[in-house]
């Protein structure tokens, strides 16, 4: 039977919420009476989040010809709703840290998290799509809604992992089977939560279901299509042990020849761990 | 004669056949020898491949231990049971997938 998983949201146990900063910077980039040096001087406040986005336009990922210095400059090159995405895709990881682990290493989630919203992005970026950002930002979220079963439902959400440790069963279609609703489903309601545009909401929510989604196919396809090249590549781990399936309508709808995976796969490999150093908050040190 | 992936094409490799960008406009045709700017102007039009006179892609792919390939590819294999293996992207991925655990037990580079 197939279950809403609103109840998620509510309860005793609080649902982490995104941090002030990124509402203010979503408000003034969605505002047309805002200026660029007011994008950038609410970034600014923020000085950790300004360090990693300038170390993240001045990397390979751009490679721009010169050196961006300040953030103004960076809201200029890159573009507002750009920044306002990566800025979205480096703040979530910090929205669950001190989680417990005893569900899930939440070193291994984001890498797998980091390398779904990589491959994305090179995927979109041969798509020549206008805002590659948006599709990293919905790499790093697709898996978010597994966190909040895991904060939500640990003794279920254990349940579950066990039963596919033993059957080999895929674990999204546990999650179905057991909770009704699957953390794909989790996940889109947690960004409505957010209040985060619809495309990320229906990108998340059909990723594993990808002819569900109606408003946005083809960022859901991508997203699709690179969670399966993360998950084949074994970057990381959210949960799930084995490829999932491929969707042979989203892969046609994406367009890249099969010929292409190979520079895909070589591209994600050299931006992976580049990626892992911007973007990671350095705890260990 | 074959198609070979870009990362495999080599200056010097002669051209069977045409190499056209995604609108199908010609780039290049049949009978050219590769050159170094070549490759750069495919990598910038998303050029992903291009038929080789005399080459396979097996000849370009480097050679593992046969064992450690085997090996690999059953993990592999384990690692894509839920997808269907007869779909052409699939096939490739898993492909890739072998290469790269065979690269990686031979202690060669990957992650």
């Amino acid at each position: 039977m197939i279950r809403d998983p609103g109840h998620l949201l509510n309860g005793t146990v609080e649902v982490p919420s995104l941090p002030m900063i990124f509402t203010r910077i979503n408000d003034a980039v969605n505002d047309p009476r805002s200026s660029i040096a007011d994008i950038g001087g609410i970034i600014s406040e923020d000085a950790g989040l300004t360090a990693r986005l300038l170390k993240i336009v001045n990397s390979t990922l751009y490679s721009f010809p010169s050196k961006i210095e300040t953030i103004t400059r960076a809201v200029t090159i890159v573009g507002a709703q750009q920044l306002r995405d990566l800025a979205l895709a480096t703040s979530v990881m910090k929205v669950f840290t001190g989680m417990s682990e005893d569900l899930v290493n939440m070193e291994s989630f984001w890498h797998h998290s980091i390398g779904c919203g990589i491959t994305a992005r090179i995927l979109a970026a041969y798509r020549r799509e206008p805002n590659v950002e948006r599709f990293f930002a919905a790499g790093m979220l697709h898996d978010i809604g597994r966190l909040l079963i895991y904060i939500k439902m640990a003794d279920q959400a254990r349940a579950a992992l066990l039963r596919c440790h033993s059957s080999g069963e895929l674990l999204y279609k546990v999650e179905l089977d057991e909770f009704g609703f699957d953390h794909a489903a989790v996940g889109g309601a947690l960004l409505q939560l957010w209040k985060l545009p619809a495309s990320l909401e229906e990108v998340v929510t059909s990723h594993h279901n990808p002819r569900g989604a109606h408003r946005y196919p083809v960022e859901t396809a991508v997203i699709h299509v690179a969670d399966i090249i993360t998950h084949a590549m074994r970057l990381g781990n959210s949960g799930e042990r084995s490829v999932p399936p491929l969707d042979a309508q989203a892969w046609d709808r994406i367009g890249v020849p099969p010929s292409y995976l190979s520079e895909t796969v070589g591209q994600v490999e050299r931006q992976f761990r580049a990626a892992i150093t911007m973007i990671v908050p350095d705890t260990r040190k | 004669m074959g198609k070979i992936s870009l990362e495999d094409l080599r200056p010097g490799m002669i051209l069977a056949g045409e190499v056209k960008e995604r609108s199908g406009r010609v780039l290049l045709c049949a009978g050219v020898e590769i050159t170094e700017k070549h490759l750069d102007i495919f990598k910038k039009w998303g050029i992903t491949e291009a038929d080789i006179q005399g080459v396979t892609q097996e000849d370009v792919t480097p050679q593992l231990d046969p064992a450690v390939l085997q090996q690999a590819e059953m993990e592999a294999q384990e690692l894509f049971r839920h997808t269907d293996r007869q779909h052409l992207a699939v096939i490739e991925l898993l492909r890739l997938t072998t290469l790269r655990l065979a690269q990686y037990e031979s202690g060669g580079q990957g992650s």
